[in-house]
């Protein structure tokens, strides 16, 4: 408990206001349930509970050590870089199959994946990533016939 | 009998071959840790939209028995549990092997979790109906109760801190709410946004949060590992002897019937069943100073208790429609995709679909029982396969499965941001089996009450005119009180 928590709380409560406040465009519906019923209950609840969280995160605070904020800042550094990768890989594979289709998209995606988990066999991140794609291809579009994303370029 | 009529079925030759590659692939995703048996249900949903339902569920049974036995194999021959039910066998399952004895180790896990889930189908298949046949007279404030109690499984897939679990269940609900409402029709937080007004699929959401996140923490892990643990065990006389195996039988038996009665309990699961398991058959036996050191009844009794809870787990959510834990939370949620929505009335309206899934279980055990013997040598192989190779097969195979079932990117983009919403919530304390119990018991919660006061002309009073709905009332709050005396002493040492 400590500085996230603190910080993921408020995120929360602000998110718990917006949500009750976008209840006021729904319409009042006066028989049976109102679309705004559910959704302001939900958001009441997580306003109470992140409230909570908000205090444990508090009470927590003070017993974060210099050391733990050095050893958290190493352990980011080294990491954040390699997970944004992953994540913009992942979203820029997601943007580029729309348009290129699932078998020119998805080898270099695989091959960018099996290189950020430290593969540096050439061969092997070349031959798994295009074996890899066109088994796949076989084991939805002809075994179970289900779609895959099409070239749409041209 | 009806019961035959199953076992034909699961046993003809275009269904078996399914139950078959369930079990196998359960066994496999079991194995290997970091793979769930709640993500290898997740990933089998693409393929199994596609089949015939009957088979889809048996495939279904296969990969959830299959990936609870899975987990003991990673636990004895590397001391990492595959699955958190596993978590007893390493005790000593990997004390065994480092004195040379690995195969026997999995060869009583084999025998034991294969009769644990016998046991545990047995009284699946008579307690089911029986529940189904009370429940069936429940009206909608009766199974809005009933929901309620469902989402109180929240507080006991809550992890370490309850607060933090029940804000990710509110999230859940929260994410449910998104799309049309299920009593007028009126489509909330849709920003005029066509594929909002929908609301989220399941699948890419439940792609995203277990799957996606996973890999992430996996290539974490990666980084910041020195090197990946390979087994390096021989593998020998798996087969314990006759003696030995009437020994471990007066283990295996009650250890099962313990499992399987802790399975039924909603909000419970394999891990506490196998740890109970653990700890009364220390405490029965005449050498506990034994256990921890490599005893083999420190195997079979967590290993017999959390197969067992596979078929009592299937007994609340089969015939009462609401889930036991996280995996029978993704079940329930795939069961639904594929059209399908347990409860009572899925032993009335479709029986068809019933025997099938009675003999599915019965045979995914039979399988494991084959298979864990067979293919023991292999066990090490698999646990060696690198992760710089699988991750990205699974993650590759995370985006086809999302674009699957609605032909769409944006259901990819979804899988991912929920990805990444999943990998924030796991790397600050919140479990993700809570989100997935709001998503999916979210929606029935809501119309169940829509209907309940429909019925009732807007009278909220009705709510608590029932007894069945006041005794769910009760169970909840005791459910609730329950599990915030589990967290005291948690938070306590916290402090």
């Amino acid at each position: 408990m400590g500085k996230k928590e603190i910080i993921l709380s408020i995120i929360l409560i602000i998110l718990s206001i917006v949500i009750y406040v976008l209840t006021f465009q729904f319409p009042h519906q006066t028989v049976a349930l109102a679309p705004t019923a559910f959704p302001r209950f939900i958001s009441v609840s997580l306003m109470i509970l992140s409230a909570v969280l908000l205090i444990q995160g508090i009470q927590g605070i003070t017993k974060y050590t210099s050391v733990q904020k050095k050893e958290k800042l190493k352990y980011n550094k080294a990491l954040i870089f390699k997970l944004i990768l992953i994540m913009t890989l992942a979203f820029l594979y997601t943007r580029v199959i729309a348009k290129i289709g699932y078998l020119l998209a998805t080898p270099p995606f695989i091959a960018g994946n099996m290189i950020l988990f430290k593969e540096r066999r050439i061969v092997w991140i070349i031959g798994l990533s295009l074996t890899t794609t066109v088994l796949l291809y076989i084991l939805f579009r002809m075994v179970f016939k289900i779609p895959i994303p099409r070239f749409t370029l041209f | 009998m009806a019961i035959i009529q199953g076992f034909l079925y699961v046993l003809h030759p275009s269904h078996f071959p399914f139950l078959l590659l369930g079990v196998m692939g359960g066994i496999i995703v079991g194995a290997i840790p970091g793979l769930t048996g709640s993500v290898g249900i997740i990933l089998l949903l693409p393929f199994i939209y596609y089949l015939d339902v009957s088979t889809a569920i048996v495939m279904l049974c296969g990969m959830f028995c299959g990936a609870i036995y899975g987990g003991s194999i990673s636990a004895i021959l590397i001391s990492t549990p595959g699955t958190p039910s596993a978590a007893a066998t390493v005790l000593d399952g990997y004390p065994l092997a480092q004195k040379g004895e690995a195969g026997k180790a999995i060869g009583v896990a084999t025998i034991a979790s294969a009769t644990g889930g016998i046991i545990s189908t047995f009284c699946l298949m008579f307690i089911a109906p029986q529940l189904a046949r009370i429940a069936l007279k429940f009206g909608p404030e009766e199974y809005f109760a009933l929901m309620i109690f469902g989402l109180t499984i929240i507080a006991s897939v809550s992890g370490k801190s309850l607060v933090k679990g029940l804000i990710a269940g509110f999230f859940g609900l929260l994410i449910a709410t998104v799309g049309l409402d299920p009593v007028t029709g009126y489509a909330r937080f849709s920003f005029n946004i066509p594929n909002l007004m929908r609301g989220f699929t399941t699948l890419p959401v439940l792609i995203g949060l277990f799957a996606i996140s996973q890999i992430f923490i996996q290539l974490e892990e990666k980084i910041l590992k020195e090197k990946a643990i390979h087994p390096d065990q021989r593998i020998t006389n798996v087969l314990p002897s006759f003696r030995e195996l009437k020994r471990l039988f007066t283990i295996i038996i009650p250890a099962s019937f313990l499992g399987t009665f802790i399975g039924i309990t909603p909000g419970t699961g394999g891990t506490i069943a196998a740890f109970l398991a653990y700890n009364e058959a220390k405490r029965w036996s005449k050498d506990p100073e034994s256990f921890g050191k490599g005893n083999i009844i420190g195997v079979a009794a967590p290993e017999a208790a959390n197969n067992g809870t596979t078929g009592g787990a299937m007994v609340p959510l089969l015939s009462l429609g609401i889930p036991g834990d996280a995996v029978t939370a993704v079940m329930l949620g795939a069961l639904i995709l594929i059209g399908i929505r347990p409860g009572p009335l899925l032993f009335r309206e479709h029986p068809e679909i019933i025997n099938p899934i009675f003999a599915g279980m019965f045979l995914a055990n039979v399988l494991i029982l084959i298979l864990g013997i067979l293919s023991v040598r292999l066990f090490p192989k698999v646990l060696k396969t690198p992760d710089s190779i699988l991750f990205p097969i699974i993650f590759a195979l995370c985006f086809l499965g999302a674009f699957s079932l609605n032909n769409s990117i944006y259901d990819m983009l979804i899988a991912l941001i929920f990805g990444i919403i999943g990998y924030i919530m796991r790397k600050n304390g919140f479990p993700v089996a809570p989100v997935v119990l709001g998503v999916i018991l979210g929606p029935i919660v809501e119309d169940e009450l829509g209907r309940a006061l429909i019925i009732a002309h807007g009278d909220w009073t009705v709510l608590f005119k029932s007894s069945i709905a006041i005794f769910f009332y009760v169970i909840s709050i005791f459910s609730l009180l329950y599990s915030l005396k589990r967290q005291l002493p948690i938070h306590l040492k916290t402090k």
